[in-house]
């Protein structure tokens, strides 16, 4: 329970995110939008090292979650919390709103580009700063969800994800992907502030749990995570359905950059 | 209900531009779903507020699952990139 002792990181990592935040707003402030409208992939490898960097991430908020055992301890008494619920159906809200205006965006692709088309463009424009957004994202969410615990089943399934990952990696390093040409939307009418929205709402979960943490750790309260966990840990089911989320955005943002054939292709070859 | 509803509202407005494909039904199936969820967590929350009607709320009702929540989530994890690779991208 004692959060406060690791005050001084907590303040860190808010630095650096601030500052990940802030160059990422820039940079979409700044971004030439009719980039989007014709855009071809710079490296034929990037969208699989996104991937594989938004898989590695998962595993590695995981790993990274033995470290934080120091504010977790393993009771069964805490199941969830009022304002936790409030803030998942918060989330799932804005989730289906956002596929509300994806669903109207596929109808409208030549006026009103999808979401999707947003992240692919900024994937295959500016790879550096999407795989520093999709880490620290799929770190936070690996810690959050895939919480580690002391069964050994537990650690059995962290192994075959490690052996699955530096199997990627070998397969990647030994025999890139052929260059491909992406199969990328032709929508056009991108907006500007579209770009300064995504990039807010992929850093506001990492930015707000810091700022409840760096706030928690003030007050003698548990880590955002440690409820997340509990919650996790109560409704595996839930968990399950999460996990199948996470899957599907690696693979629909990153992968859909070169398409299923392109990715079935590259697996064949692996195997 | 109205997740539903507007859901379908966004694909009927897409409706008139072109037939719906396998993308808009994914799309859509995928806001249901969520919004289904969404619909569960503020009955949740609403259900919590006061212990007569906490026996309303639905999630530690269906919270029997065989699985332990690492497993959980490593299978949905998997689920998801197959999908997202084969029906999704």
């Amino acid at each position: 329970l004692d959060l406060s002792r690791h005050r001084p990181l907590l303040w860190l990592v808010l630095g650096l995110l601030v500052s990940a935040f802030g160059v990422a707003e820039f940079a979409s402030l700044s971004a030439n939008v009719g980039y989007c409208d014709k855009y071809e992939l710079k490296g034929p490898s990037d969208p699989y090292w996104l991937a594989l960097i938004g898989i590695g991430g998962f595993v590695a908020g995981r790993i990274l979650g033995h470290a934080r055992s120091w504010d977790h301890p393993n009771h069964s008494g805490v199941r969830t919390h009022p304002w936790l619920q409030i803030l998942l159906a918060m989330l799932l809200t804005l989730a289906g709103g956002a596929l509300l205006y994806e669903s109207h965006g596929l109808g409208h692709w030549e006026v009103a580009p999808p979401i999707t088309s947003y992240i692919r463009c900024a994937a295959a424009g500016q790879v550096a700063l999407t795989a520093i957004a999709a880490g620290v994202l799929f770190i936070l969410l690996g810690g959050w969800l895939w919480r580690p615990t002391a069964s050994a089943a537990a650690g059995w399934v962290t192994l075959a994800a490690v052996l699955i990952l530096a199997a990627l990696v070998a397969g990647l390093v030994i025999s890139p992907p052929t260059s491909t040409t992406a199969a990328l939307s032709g929508a056009r009418g991108y907006w500007r502030w579209s770009f300064v929205l995504v990039s807010a709402f992929v850093f506001c979960f990492p930015l707000a749990a810091v700022i409840a943490d760096v706030w928690s750790s003030g007050h003698h309260r548990w880590a955002v995570g440690h409820y997340v966990n509990e919650f996790v840990r109560t409704y595996p089911w839930f968990a399950l359905c999460l996990g199948i989320v996470v899957g599907a955005m690696i693979a629909h943002f990153f992968l859909g950059l070169v398409g299923r054939d392109a990715v079935l292709s590259f697996l064949g070859r692996l195997i | 209900v109205a997740g539903i509803v507007a859901v379908e509202a966004g694909l009927a407005l897409g409706e008139h531009n072109r037939t719906i494909g396998p993308g808009e039904m994914v799309s859509g199936a995928f806001g249901i779903t969520v919004f289904l969820f969404s619909a569960v967590a503020w009955i949740n929350v609403w259900a919590s507020r006061s212990p007569t009607r906490r026996y309303l709320s639905i999630l530690p009702v269906v919270g029997w699952w065989p699985f332990p929540p690492d497993i959980s989530v490593a299978f949905g994890v998997l689920i998801g990139l197959v999908f997202g690779v084969l029906y999704w991208t």
